[in-house]
C-alpha cells in the first residue's frame, strides 16, 4: 500500500515537472573499486530536493531541468557533481579519507571526528585466498600490527601484536570484536604456549570459525584513544571485525571457490644429509663403538643398524637361514641398500592434494528488510599425513526496519570443524639436562627433517623398544577434533528523534571442542607399555612398572592389552548484554556534538574435562580392558586419569564518550569507562578500574587558508594527539586465596590421601595491569589525495604489570606475584599509499607499511631459572626487551671436540651446568624474539580487467634459535644436517671449526653428563640466527571477465584469480639453512605455513 | 512503544547497576572455599611443611667431618659445614625451609579462620587442635633452625620469629625468643585437650594424639620445662614397658632398600608421625657427590655407632643393632633409615623429585626425651629405667665380646669417669670420644651422676636421631663445643652459645626487611 502511495507521489511530481524544460537523464553508477554497480546511490539535482536513487543494477533515470548539475553521492564514495547529460555513466571513487566511518564495535564515528590511531582494512583487499583463518591475512596489512605465523596448522592462532607487547606475564593478545561482540577463546593459550606445538594450540584461534568471505572489513584500534571505549580489556589493542550485511535490492548470489595446492617442502631447501652421507657418519659411529651390536640390538631406539642386527639374529624356519647372514658380505650388501635408499620423507609424509573452500552467499532485501546469508565448506585433505580438516560455516544477518524509528538486527554465526592431527603429548623441558623434548613425537614435519634418509619408509624400526613405522604410527595414533562455535545476537535500535539513538544488544555464544586422542593398540606408544622381549629390555623400558610394595619384584606391563582413548573437552558458554544511547547534533552548523554512553555485562563460563580411557581395545569392538595396576601406578605417581576444571568470568562496565568539534576543524574527545571484573577480588577498591582518554584533532584542511596556500599539492592534513589510560586484567587471579585439591606425595599407596592446598596466598591488592599511552599522529594527503601518508608516533608506559615481588615470606610466600613490574615501549608507524599511475586502462598503486616498536622492561625482579632464559621464546630481565633471547656463552671446542661454555658460575666448562640455577649473570643477550620492525610493500597493477598484486612482507630485529640438531648421542634413526661434514674429527681442528665432534664411547663413559654440553650447545651463542626476513607473501593475477561476455551466461560478475602465497623468502639469514624464521619448530601439531598456489573463482549472479 | 522501550531499558540498567557488585562476587575458578569440616580436614593435609632443615642441621653438626679435598662436595653442604651463610636456594636450603614452614603456618591459619566460622563442637575442636599443632610445629622447626636454643637468661634479647596468626597477613617483626616460645606453648596448650584421631584417615602423616604429645614433650624439653616434658612423654609411652622400634627385626631384611622401607612404614608402631620433604638428604649420605663432608669412618669409629659405649664398640664387639646395619664407604657410612624416595615425573629421562620420609616423632625418641627430663629433674632411677628400655630395644644380648649392659648409677659413673673428654679443637681421631663437655645454655647440670646421665642420653639421641638434624639442636642446647676439621686449613670451632647456631635467615627475607641474625664480628 505504502509503495503505491509513493509511486503516486512520484508520478504527481513528475507531472508537475513536465511543465518546465526538461532533459531525461539515464545512466548508471558504478564503483571504481570493483566495477560493481552501486545500488542506492543518490542522484540529486544540485540546489534542489529533486532526485532519485540507483536501482539494483546501478541504473537511474531522472528528468531534470536543462543545464542543471547532478550530485552523485554514496556512503564511502567521493561525491561527484556533474552537468546533466542524457546519458551518464558515473564511476564513483571510493573515499579514502573523507566521510569515512570508524567502527569501534560499540559505535560508529565520523572519521573526521575520530581522534585515535586506527586503520581500516577492506577484507576483500586483505584476504589471502586459500588461507582459511582470517587472522593470518592481517600480516603486513596495518602499520603497528605484527603477525607471526609461529605455526601454520589450521586453528592455531598466529602471534598477533598491536604495537608490541603490553604485559610481561600476560598474553598481550588483542581483543577480537565481531559485529560488536567480544570473541572469547574457548581455552586460554598464552603467547608463549602458541609456539609450543601442544594439541591445545589447535583451538587457540577464536576466529577460526569465521568464513573469510563473510567479512566486510577489519578496523584495528591501536592507541589508547581508539581503544579506550573498551578500557580495561583493550590494553593490547582491538581488532574489530564487521561482517557483511544485506542491501536493499534484488537478491544476489555470490559464489567463491578456492582451490589450493600446497607444495611439498623439498630437500633442496634444507641442508640434510642424503643417505650416502648419512651412512658414512653411521659407519664412523660404528667404528667408534657407538653402533655396536651390544649397544644397538636392544637399544630403545634404533634404525638401520638395529634392524640389521635384529635380522642377523632372526631365524627363518622356512628357509632354514637367518634373515641376514652374519658375514661381512651380508652386512655390506644390507648397508649398501640403505646407502642407496635416499628416502624422500617429504614425499612420504606430505601431499599436494587439493584443498577446497566453497562459499556461497545470498543477500538482498527491501527498504524494510535486508538479509545476508552464507554457507561455506572447507575441505582440506591435509598437507601432511593425518591433518585433514573440514569446516562448515553458516551465517545469517537480517536487518528489519520495523518502523522509521525502530530497527532490529539479528545475526547468527555457526561453524563446525572436524580436524585430525597426529597424536601428541605436551612438550616438556627437562630442567636437569637442559633438553626440551616431547615423548612419542610423530609430527610429520619434524619427523621428515629429523629422520635419516637411509631408513626404508615401509620398514618397522625400533623406538621405545617397540616396532615403529611413521605411517603406521600416524594411522594408529591421532587426534580427532570436533569444534562447534555458535553465536546468536540481536540488536534493537530505537531513534525517537534524529539526534538520539538508543540500542540494546544481546548475544549468546557457545562453543565446544572435543579433542579425542586415539592411541590404538598397534601404535608404538601403546606397544611401548608392553615391550619386554628380553630381560635387558624389561629392566630398561621406563614404561613398565615395578611394584614398590613387592620388594625385588620384576617390572611388568600395566597395559597388557589395548591402547588409550584420551579425551579432552572444552566448553564455553558466554553471554553479553549491552545498552547504549547516543546523541549526535550540530548547532548553528558549526558546533558538532557527539555523546555516547552505556553499560555492558559479560559472562563467560568455561569448562574443561579430561579423561584417559586406559586399555581401550579398538580392534575388539572398543572394549575397555584395564589392569588395576595402571591405576595403582598412577596413584603412586600422582597422575590423574580424569579431571574437571571450570572458569567463570564476569564483567560489568559503564562507559561514556563525548566529542565536540568546531566545524570539524578542531575536535576534542574524552572517554571514560568504569569496569569491574570478578578476577579482582571482593574489595571494591581493586575490583573497579576507571580508564579514560583525552584527545584532540586538528583538521588543517578545513581551515580557510589551507586550500589557497597549498593548492592541491597538499590536499589534506590532520594532526591528532591523545593521552590515555587503559588496562587489562592480570594474568594471576589470587586476589583471594586459591585453594585447590591435590594429592600429596607419599611413599606407599597405603599412606595416600588427598587434600586441599593453598596454591596461592591472597594478594588483596591485586589490580589491573595498566598502560598510559601518548600518541601523536598525522594524516597527509598530497596531490588530490593520490598520495596519502599516515604517520604515528607513540610512547607507552605499562605499569602495575604483574611481576614477582620478594616479601619476608611470613604470609606463606616469599616470591609473590603482584603489580610491581613495569615496561616502556615506543614506536613509529608509517603508511604510505600512492596511486602512482591512473589512466583509463592502466593503474598502478603502491602501499608501503612500516612499523617499529621497541619495548624495554624497566622494573622486574626476575626470578626465573637459567633454563627458562634459553629455551622457547626466552624471557626477560630488567633493562631488556620483552621476551629476549639469551644464550649460553660458547667458547669454542676443546681439544677433544667437545663444546666449551661459560657456565652459570662464570667458569669455563663443557658439561658442568646447573640449568636450574637462578644466577643469570653469565648469559649472553642476543636480542628480542619479537621483531622490532615489521611491514610490507604491496603493488597492485590494473590493466583493463587484469589485476596483478605483488605483496611482500618483512620483519626485522629479532633473533631466532636454530633447530636443536646436536646431541651427545645419535641413534641410527637420526638425520643430521650437512654442517656435520665440517665437524671436529681430529685434534687441532678445534681451531678451524665450531661444529662439535660426535662423542665416542669413551668420552660418553667418562662424562655421564656429556649430554648437558650438547644441550647447552643447542642453546648457545653459536646456534642463533637473525630472524630478519623479507617474504614474498603473495603474487596474484586476477581477471574479471567483461560484462558483455558473461551477460550471455546470465552472470553479473565472473572473475578468476591465480595466487601464489608464501612463495619464497627474498631475504633471510643464511645461518637458517631453510628453517623458517617465523615458524617455531616445536613438533607436536605445529607445521610451518606452506608454499601454496590457489585458484579462486568468483561468480556473482 | 517508545515509553515501553525506555522503561525496559531503564529498568534493566537499574537492576544491573544495583546487582553488579554481587554479580562480580563469583569466584573466577574452582578454588575451594573451606566452609565445611570435611574441607577443613582436607586443608590440614597441607599444613605440614614439605621441606626439612635436616640436611642443613646435620651438616652443621658434629656428625660430619672433612674427608679431604679430593672428594666432591656441594656448595650448600660446604657452606653449612663451615657455618657460613647458606646462600643457595635449593630444596634443602634456608629459603625453602623458611618458605615451606610459613606455607604450613599460613595454611593452618587459613584452616583456623575457616573453623572459626563453623560450629564449635567437639569434632571441629579436634580440627582446630590439629591446625594449632601444625602452626606450632612449623614455628618450632623454624625456631630450631633460625634461632638460638631457648635460654631463659637471654630470652628477652635473643631474636624470635614472626608468628602469624591470621591468614594472608605478613608479620614484619621478629619479636623475642620469649615471645616465640610463649606463642608456641600457647598453641600447644590450647590444642592438647582436644586432639583426636577420629578425623584422620592416614593418622601417621598428621598430628594424631600420640604425635601431639610427643611434640609437646620435645618442645617442653627444649623450653626447659622438664616436668611438663616428662608428663607429656608419659602420655605417649604409658608407664609400663614402652613400645619401641623392633630394630632387631631389620637384621632379617635383605638390604638397604628393605631396611629403608621398613623404617618408614606406617605399620611400625614406634613411628608416631612422618614428615615428607623434597630433599637430597637421603642421597647425601650415599652418593659420592657429597663425599667430602660426611659421616666418615673416624666419626663412626670414635663418636657414633662404633664408638666406645656401654654397649660395646666397633662393628663386631658391639651389641648395638645399628652398628651392624651400616653401609657405605670410608667417607660416608650410613644407616638406611631415611633413604631417598624418587618420584619420577618424566619416565624417559628418569627425572623427577627426590623425597625423604622423616620419622619426625618416634616412641624411641620420646623415650629419650623422658629420660633426659627425668635426669634433669633429678629422677635418676626413672631416667635409668628409660635408658635401659632403649638399650633393650637397640642392643642384642650378646655380640662378640660385648654383652648388653643394664645401666645402673654405678655402672654409668664408672663408665663415663674412665672416658676422656673431647678437647677443642680435636687434633687426632684418638681424641674423639662420646664425652663432650656440657655448657648448658640457660640451665644447670650437676656434676657427677646427672652429667653422666646426660652424656649417655645425648649419645643415645645422637644415634637415634642420626641424619634427622636433631643432633645440632642438642649441641646448641648443651653448648657442646665441636670441631669441624678442614683439609689443609685450620679447624673451625663451634663454641658454646655460638651465635652461628641460629642459622642465617634466607637472603631474600632479609632483603625484604626482616632483621638478620647477629654474628660475632670475628666469625665472618
Amino acid at each position: 500500500m505504502r509503495e503505491k502511495v509513493k509511486i503516486l507521489l512520484v508520478m504527481l511530481f513528475l507531472c508537475v515537472g513536465t511543465a518546465m524544460a526538461q532533459v531525461k537523464v539515464t545512466g548508471s553508477v558504478t564503483s571504481q573499486d570493483d566495477g560493481q554497480p552501486v545500488i542506492g546511490a543518490s542522484v540529486i539535482v544540485q540546489g534542489s530536493k529533486t532526485g532519485t536513487v540507483t536501482d539494483v543494477d546501478g541504473h537511474f533515470s531522472l528528468e531534470v531541468p536543462e543545464n542543471s548539475k547532478l550530485v552523485f553521492s554514496y556512503v564511502g564514495m567521493e561525491t561527484q557533481t556533474l552537468t546533466a547529460k542524457p546519458k551518464m555513466d558515473v564511476v564513483l571513487q571510493p573515499n579514502t579519507t573523507l566521510n569515512e566511518v570508524v567502527v569501534t564495535g560499540l559505535t560508529k564515528i565520523d572519521k573526521r571526528l575520530f581522534t585515535g590511531a586506527t586503520s581500516k582494512i577492506d577484507a576483500a583487499k586483505a584476504k589471502l585466498d586459500g588461507v582459511a583463518d582470517v587472522s593470518r591475512s592481517l600480516e603486513g596489512r596495518v602499520a603497528g600490527v605484527s603477525v607471526q605465523n609461529v605455526s601454520g596448522t589450521f586453528g592455531t592462532a598466529p602471534k598477533i601484536r598491536v604495537r608490541g607487547a603490553t604485559s610481561i606475564y600476560g598474553s598481550s593478545k588483542p581483543l577480537w570484536v565481531v559485529d560488536g561482540v567480544i570473541m572469547e577463546d574457548v581455552t586460554q593459550v598464552n603467547a608463549d604456549q602458541l609456539s609450543s606445538g601442544d594439541a591445545a594450540t589447535l583451538i587457540s584461534s577464536a576466529v577460526a570459525g569465521l568464513n573469510a568471505d563473510d567479512i566486510e572489513s577489519f578496523q584495528i584500534l591501536k592507541d589508547g584513544s581508539a581503544t579506550s571505549i573498551y578500557g580495561a580489556r583493550a590494553m593490547a589493542g582491538v581488532i574489530v571485525v564487521t561482517t557483511k550485511k544485506g542491501q536493499a535490492g534484488s537478491a544476489r548470489i555470490n559464489y567463491t571457490g578456492e582451490y589450493t595446492m600446497r607444495l611439498k617442502p623439498s630437500y633442496s631447501q634444507f641442508n640434510i644429509m642424503n643417505s650416502q652421507e648419512q651412512m658414512g657418519i653411521y659407519k664412523e659411529l660404528e667404528a667408534n663403538g657407538l653402533l655396536s651390536f651390544a649397544r644397538t640390538y636392544r637399544a630403545s631406539t634404533s634404525g638401520v643398524y638395529g634392524k640389521m642386527y635384529q635380522m642377523m639374529n632372526t631365524y627363518d624356519p622356512t628357509t632354514g637361514n637367518f634373515l641376514l647372514p652374519n658375514t661381512k658380505a651380508g652386512m655390506n650388501s644390507y648397508l649398501r641398500q640403505a646407502e642407496m635408499r635416499n628416502t624422500n620423507w617429504f614425499d612420504e609424509l606430505f601431499s599436494t592434494a587439493l584443498s577446497m573452500n566453497h562459499s556461497i552467499s545470498m543477500s538482498g532485501g527491501t527498504d524494510k528488510a535486508q538479509y545476508y546469508t552464507s554457507f561455506s565448506i572447507m575441505d582440506d585433505p591435509g598437507w601432511t599425513e593425518q591433518s585433514k580438516v573440514q569446516r562448515y560455516t553458516a551465517s545469517v544477518n537480517a536487518q528489519y526496519n520495523i518502523s522509521q524509528k525502530l530497527s532490529l538486527n539479528l545475526i547468527s554465526n555457526s561453524s563446525y570443524r572436524k580436524q585430525k592431527a597426529p597424536g601428541t603429548l605436551n612438550q616438556s623441558v627437562n630442567a636437569v639436562t637442559g633438553e626440551v623434548s616431547r615423548d612419542f613425537d610423530i609430527n610429520p614435519y619434524s619427523y621428515a627433517i629429523n629422520s635419516s634418509r637411509a631408513l626404508d619408509p615401509n620398514e618397522y624400526y625400533t623406538r621405545n623398544y617397540s616396532p615403529f613405522n611413521i605411517h603406521n604410527e600416524l594411522a594408529n595414533n591421532f587426534i580427532d577434533f570436533d569444534v562447534v562455535d555458535l553465536k546468536f545476537q540481536g540488536e534493537l535500535k530505537y531513534k525517537p528523534v534524529t539526534q538520539v539513538e538508543l540500542a540494546v544488544l544481546g548475544a549468546y555464544k557457545y562453543s565446544t571442542t572435543t579433542q579425542a586422542n586415539q592411541i590404538r593398540e598397534n601404535s608404538n606408544m601403546a606397544m611401548a607399555f608392553r615391550a619386554m622381549d628380553d630381560a635387558t629390555m624389561r629392566d630398561n623400558n621406563p614404561w613398565l612398572y615395578t611394584d614398590p610394595d613387592k620388594p625385588n619384584s620384576l617390572p611388568f606391563s600395566v597395559l597388557p592389552n589395548g591402547g588409550f582413548y584420551r579425551e579432552t573437552k572444552y566448553k564455553m558458554n558466554s553471554w553479553d548484554f549491552r545498552a547504549t544511547a547516543s546523541y549526535n547534533d550540530i548547532y548553528n552548523d558549526q558546533h558538532i556534538v557527539n555523546l555516547f554512553g552505556g553499560m555492558e555485562i559479560n559472562n563467560t563460563d568455561r569448562n574443561r574435562s579430561y579423561f584417559n580411557g586406559v586399555g581401550m581395545q579398538y580392534d575388539m569392538g572398543y572394549l575397555g580392558a584395564y589392569d588395576y595396576n595402571y591405576f595403582k601406578q598412577a596413584s603412586e605417581q600422582n597422575d590423574v586419569y580424569y579431571n574437571l576444571s571450570n572458569g567463570y568470568n564476569r564483567e560489568v562496565a559503564f562507559f561514556g564518550t563525548a566529542t565536540y568539534s568546531w566545524k570539524g576543524r578542531y575536535t576534542i574527545n574524552g572517554t571514560i569507562r568504569y569496569e569491574g571484573s570478578n578476577r579482582l577480588g571482593k574489595a571494591r577498591s581493586a575490583r573497579w578500574l576507571p580508564t579514560w582518554n583525552i584527545s584532540g584533532a586538528w583538521n588543517a584542511h578545513e581551515e580557510s587558508w589551507f586550500q589557497p596556500t597549498f593548492k592541491n599539492v597538499l590536499s589534506h592534513a590532520t594532526l591528532k594527539a591523545s593521552y590515555s589510560l587503559t588496562g587489562d586484567k592480570p594474568a594471576v587471579v589470587n586476589s583471594q586465596v586459591i585453594i585447590s585439591s591435590y594429592n600429596p606425595w607419599r611413599p606407599f599407596a597405603t599412606d595416600k590421601e588427598s587434600g586441599l592446598e593453598i596454591t596461592d596466598f591472597a594478594n588483596p591488592d591485586l589490580t589491573y595491569e595498566k598502560k598510559h599511552e601518548f600518541n601523536i599522529g598525522v594524516d597527509l594527503g598530497f596531490l588530490n589525495n593520490r598520495l596519502n601518508v599516515t604517520f604515528d608516533w607513540y610512547t607507552r608506559n605499562n605499569y602495575d604489570l604483574i611481576g614477582p615481588r620478594t616479601t619476608n615470606g611470613t604470609k606463606g610466600v616469599i616470591t609473590e606475584y603482584a603489580n610491581v613490574a613495569s615496561m616502556k615501549s615506543n614506536g613509529e608507524e608509517l603508511s604510505i599509499s600512492s596511486k602512482n599511475i591512473v589512466t583509463k586502462d592502466f593503474k598502478w598503486s603502491t602501499d608501503f607499511i612500516f612499523s617499529h616498536v621497541k619495548t624495554k622492561v624497566t622494573d622486574l625482579d626476575n626470578r626465573v631459572r637459567f633454563i627458562d632464559m634459553i629455551t622457547g621464546t626466552g624471557f626477560t630481565m630488567k633493562g631488556y626487551p620483552y621476551r629476549s633471547l639469551f644464550s649460553i656463552d660458547f667458547q669454542g671446542l676443546n681439544d677433544a671436540g667437545i663444546p666449551q661454555f661459560i657456565n652459570q658460575d662464570g667458569n669455563l666448562t663443557t658439561s658442568d651446568f646447573n640449568f636450574q640455577s637462578r644466577v643469570l649473570d653469565h648469559l649472553i643477550y642476543e636480542g628480542p624474539t619479537d621483531p622490532t620492525i615489521t611491514g610490507s610493500l604491496g603493488n597492485v597493477f590494473n590493466y583493463k580487467s587484469f589485476t596483478l598484486n605483488v605483496f611482500a612482507t618483512f620483519a626485522f630485529g629479532n633473533k631466532v634459535r636454530l633447530d636443536p640438531s646436536f646431541s651427545s648421542n645419535y641413534s641410527d634413526m637420526d638425520a643430521m644436517p650437512k654442517e656435520f661434514k665440517n665437524r671436529w674429527t681430529i685434534a687441532g681442528e678445534e681451531k678451524k671449526t665450531q661444529v662439535p665432534a660426535i662423542p665416542d664411547l669413551r668420552q660418553l663413559q667418562n662424562d655421564s653428563r656429556l649430554s648437558y654440553a650438547y644441550n647447552a650447545y643447542n642453546r648457545s651463542t653459536e646456534r642463533v640466527a637473525n630472524g630478519d626476513f623479507i617474504r614474498m607473501k603473495e603474487i596474484s593475477l586476477a581477471y574479471d571477465f567483461p560484462k558483455s561476455w558473461i551477460h550471455t551466461l546470465r552472470l553479473n560478475t565472473l572473475s578468476l584469480k591465480l595466487q601464489a602465497t608464501n612463495l619464497f623468502l627474498i631475504y633471510s639469514d643464511k645461518k637458517l639453512n631453510g628453517q623458517d624464521p617465523e615458524f617455531f619448530n616445536a613438533g607436536g601439531v605445529a607445521v610451518p605455513m606452506a608454499r601454496q598456489l590457489t585458484m579462486t573463482l568468483r561468480i556473482g549472479l | 512503544m517508545k515509553r515501553i522501550n525506555i522503561f525496559i531499558m531503564a529498568l534493566a540498567t537499574l537492576s544491573v547497576a544495583t546487582s553488579c557488585d554481587s554479580y562480580l562476587d563469583k569466584l573466577p575458578d574452582d578454588r575451594a572455599e573451606v566452609n565445611t569440616p570435611e574441607k577443613a580436614t582436607s586443608l590440614l593435609v597441607s599444613a605440614y611443611s614439605n621441606h626439612s632443615p635436616a640436611f642443613l642441621l646435620e651438616m652443621s653438626s658434629d656428625n660430619v667431618m672433612d674427608n679431604g679435598k679430593q672428594y666432591t662436595t656441594q656448595i650448600n653442604q660446604e657452606m653449612a659445614y663451615r657455618w657460613q651463610e647458606v646462600v643457595t636456594v635449593g630444596n634443602d636450603d634456608p629459603r625453602s625451609i623458611w618458605n615451606s614452614a610459613y606455607i604450613a603456618v599460613g595454611t593452618a591459619n587459613e584452616a583456623l579462620a575457616s573453623l572459626a566460622k563453623l560450629p564449635d563442637n567437639a569434632s571441629n575442636q579436634a580440627l582446630k587442635a590439629e591446625a594449632l599443632l601444625c602452626r606450632a610445629y612449623a614455628m618450632f622447626t623454624l625456631g630450631n633452625t633460625f634461632c638460638m636454643s631457648y635460654n631463659p637468661n637471654k630470652a628477652e634479647t635473643f631474636l624470635g620469629l614472626p608468628y602469624p596468626k591470621e591468614p594472608g597477613v605478613s608479620v614484619d617483626e621478629r619479636g623475642t625468643m620469649k615471645q616465640l616460645y610463649e606463642n608456641i606453648e600457647a598453641d600447644i596448650e590450647a590444642a592438647l585437650p582436644y586432639v583426636s584421631d577420629a578425623h584422620l584417615t592416614v593418622p601417621k602423616y598428621h598430628f594424631n594424639s600420640a604425635a601431639a604429645y610427643a611434640f609437646a614433650a620435645r618442645f617442653n624439653l627444649y623450653y626447659l620445662k622438664f616436668d611438663k616434658a616428662k608428663q607429656y612423654a608419659d602420655k605417649v609411652l604409658g608407664t609400663g614397658t614402652p613400645t619401641l622400634r623392633d630394630v632387631a627385626m631389620y637384621g632379617n631384611l635383605a638390604g638397604v632398600d628393605d631396611i629403608g622401607n621398613a623404617y618408614v612404614r606406617s605399620g611400625e608402631n614406634a613411628n608416631l608421625m612422618f614428615q615428607t620433604a623434597y630433599s637430597i638428604n637421603g642421597r647425601a649420605f650415599r652418593s659420592s657427590s657429597f663425599n667430602r663432608f660426611n659421616h666418615g669412618r673416624s666419626i663412626v669409629s670414635y663418636e657414633t655407632f662404633w664408638a666406645v659405649s656401654p654397649w660395646g664398640s666397633g662393628s663386631s664387639n658391639n651389641t648395638l643393632y645399628e652398628a651392624r646395619y651400616l653401609y657405605g664407604t670410608n667417607q660416608t657410612i650410613y644407616y638406611p633409615k631415611m633413604l631417598e624416595m624418587f618420584e619420577i615425573t618424566d619416565k624417559v629421562n628418569s627425572t623427577g623429585y627426590a623425597h625423604t620420609v622423616d620419622a619426625a616423632f618416634t616412641t624411641d625418641e620420646t623415650l629419650l626425651v623422658r629420660a633426659e627430663a627425668n635426669a634433669l629433674l633429678g629422677n635418676t632411677e626413672a631416667s635409668l629405667t628409660d635408658i635401659n628400655y632403649w638399650i633393650n630395644a637397640h642392643c642384642k644380648p650378646v655380640a662378640g665380646t660385648a654383652t648388653r649392659p643394664v645401666m645402673t648409677e654405678a655402672s654409668l659413673n664408672d663408665f663415663f669417669n674412665k672416658i676422656t673428654e673431647v678437647p677443642v679443637p680435636v687434633k687426632t681421631d684418638k681424641e674423639r670420644t662420646i664425652k663432650k663437655p656440657l655448657h648448658p645454655q640457660g640451665f644447670t647440670v650437676e656434676e657427677g651422676t646427672q652429667t653422666n646421665l646426660i652424656y649417655l642420653i645425648l649419645q643415645m639421641r645422637r644415634i637415634e636421631t642420626w641424619q634427622q638434624g636433631l643432633r645440632f639442636l642438642d649441641i646448641k642446647r648443651y653448648g657442646l663445643e665441636i670441631t669441624h676439621n678442614l683439609d689443609g686449613e685450620d679447624p673451625l670451632v663451634f663454641k658454646a652459645g655460638d651465635l652461628r647456631g641460629a642459622i642465617q635467615l634466607p637472603a631474600d627475607v632479609v632483603t625484604a626487611g626482616l632483621e638478620p641474625n647477629p654474628r660475632e664480628t670475628t666469625n665472618k
